[in-house]
């Protein structure tokens, strides 16, 4: 029978090698995910993830079942050490479009859709980070609005008033997006 | 009645770009590529991990548990054998009462000579780096046996020859001890 989340974390914080290598496999993609969008750049995404799992071997003994669940533990920790990437190179320029490899737009969608989920994520990407953040955690790996103020540090209410304010930032700048592309055949946005 | 149909226009609006944007971002999701595990990272995650658990402080042993559990049992019953009189008002104030000022700790050390030298540092108890964070805690003075002190971490002093000497506990949420000093 398969261990859960919060079973693998005990054994872990227990010294569990194979427990740690079941729960990096398991839960590599969706701190993988959370960073990947949160950065926008996959050898970023791919550090912080090293990162997680590295402050997991050190720190699984401080996870408190209860408190919160074992992914939004993860992305919790995901979430420090991306704002800290993230501040650390501010000032560069988010990567744009098909030049990022780890990100595909499907093919048969054609250019124009293309085009327009690269001008999502770059949308996505040019948020607040906090706006970001909950963007992410609710609308992208789907948390619930308690898990996601767990990952976020924050209470609920916050998490949905940013939310809120993220969605609307999202829309409006999709909605000027839009009507650049209005020469362009794709209907909506997607 | 304008202004009725600009507000409908408008959260119909909302309401499209609602949708739209969630199905936009589910789709930015899926689009989402999550490669394999690198196999150098990971081998440097179980080397790290393989590490981390040869550092790693064995826990406390069942001896050293209870040991610890004593003292901190010991420390709750001075505490209170301590404070109950002045909790519950049945005696006087000391004899000494009014001729030196008291702290918090002073009510405790009723009746022991007033220290003469400033105390240590404190140190770490053995194994309280593997007992829960510490959140909240007290700090509580006792008499602590001459050969107790080794297991507390602390280096009996030479000169001394009484079999209990004073030390300041720092005792978490849970009663454990977590660090001591010597008084004098």
């Amino acid at each position: 029978m398969q261990q859960s989340d919060e079973e693998l974390i005990a054994a872990v914080a227990a010294g569990d090698r194979e427990a740690f290598g079941a729960l990096y496999g398991r839960r590599r993609p969706d701190v993988y995910r959370f960073a990947l969008h949160m950065t926008g750049v996959p050898a970023t995404a791919e550090d912080v993830a090293q990162d997680v799992f590295m402050t997991v071997i050190h720190e699984a003994a401080r996870y408190t079942p209860g408190r919160s669940g074992v992914v939004p533990w993860l992305l919790g920790i995901a979430r420090n050490h991306a704002r800290r990437r993230l501040s650390v190179r501010q000032h560069e320029r988010l990567p744009e479009g098909p030049a990022e490899p780890g990100v595909i737009a499907d093919p048969a969608d054609g250019i124009a859709r293309g085009q327009e989920m690269d001008a999502l994520r770059r949308a996505l990407g040019s948020l607040p980070v906090a706006y970001r953040e909950a963007v992410v955690l609710c609308d992208l790996q789907e948390l619930t609005y308690q898990d996601a103020a767990a990952a976020a540090g924050c209470a609920v209410g916050t998490v949905r008033s940013r939310l809120h304010r993220g969605r609307r930032i999202l829309a409006a700048t999709m909605r000027g997006e839009r009507r650049a592309f209005a020469g362009w055949p794709a209907p909506g946005w997607m | 009645m304008r202004n009725t149909r600009n507000k409908k226009m408008h959260e119909d609006e909302h309401s499209v770009d609602d949708r739209d944007l969630a199905l936009a971002l589910r789709r930015l999701d899926d689009a989402a590529v999550v490669p394999g595990p690198d196999p150098a990272r990971e081998a440097a995650l179980m080397a790290a991990f393989d590490a981390a658990r040869r550092q790693r402080p064995s826990a406390p042993g069942g001896r050293q548990y209870w040991y610890m559990a004593g003292l901190a049992a010991a420390a709750a019953i001075l505490m209170v054998a301590g404070l109950g009189p002045a909790l519950t008002g049945r005696h006087g104030a000391p004899p000494d009462a009014g001729q030196a000022s008291h702290g918090p700790l002073s009510s405790l050390s009723r009746g022991v000579q007033p220290e003469p030298q400033p105390p240590s540092e404190f140190v770490m108890v053995p194994g309280a780096a593997t007992l829960p964070e510490m959140e909240s805690g007290s700090l509580v003075r006792m008499d602590v046996p001459v050969a107790m002190l080794p297991s507390l971490g602390l280096t009996p002093p030479a000169a001394n020859r009484t079999t209990a000497v004073r030390a300041d506990l720092i005792v978490g949420q849970d009663g454990l001890p977590r660090a001591v000093r010597l008084v004098n």
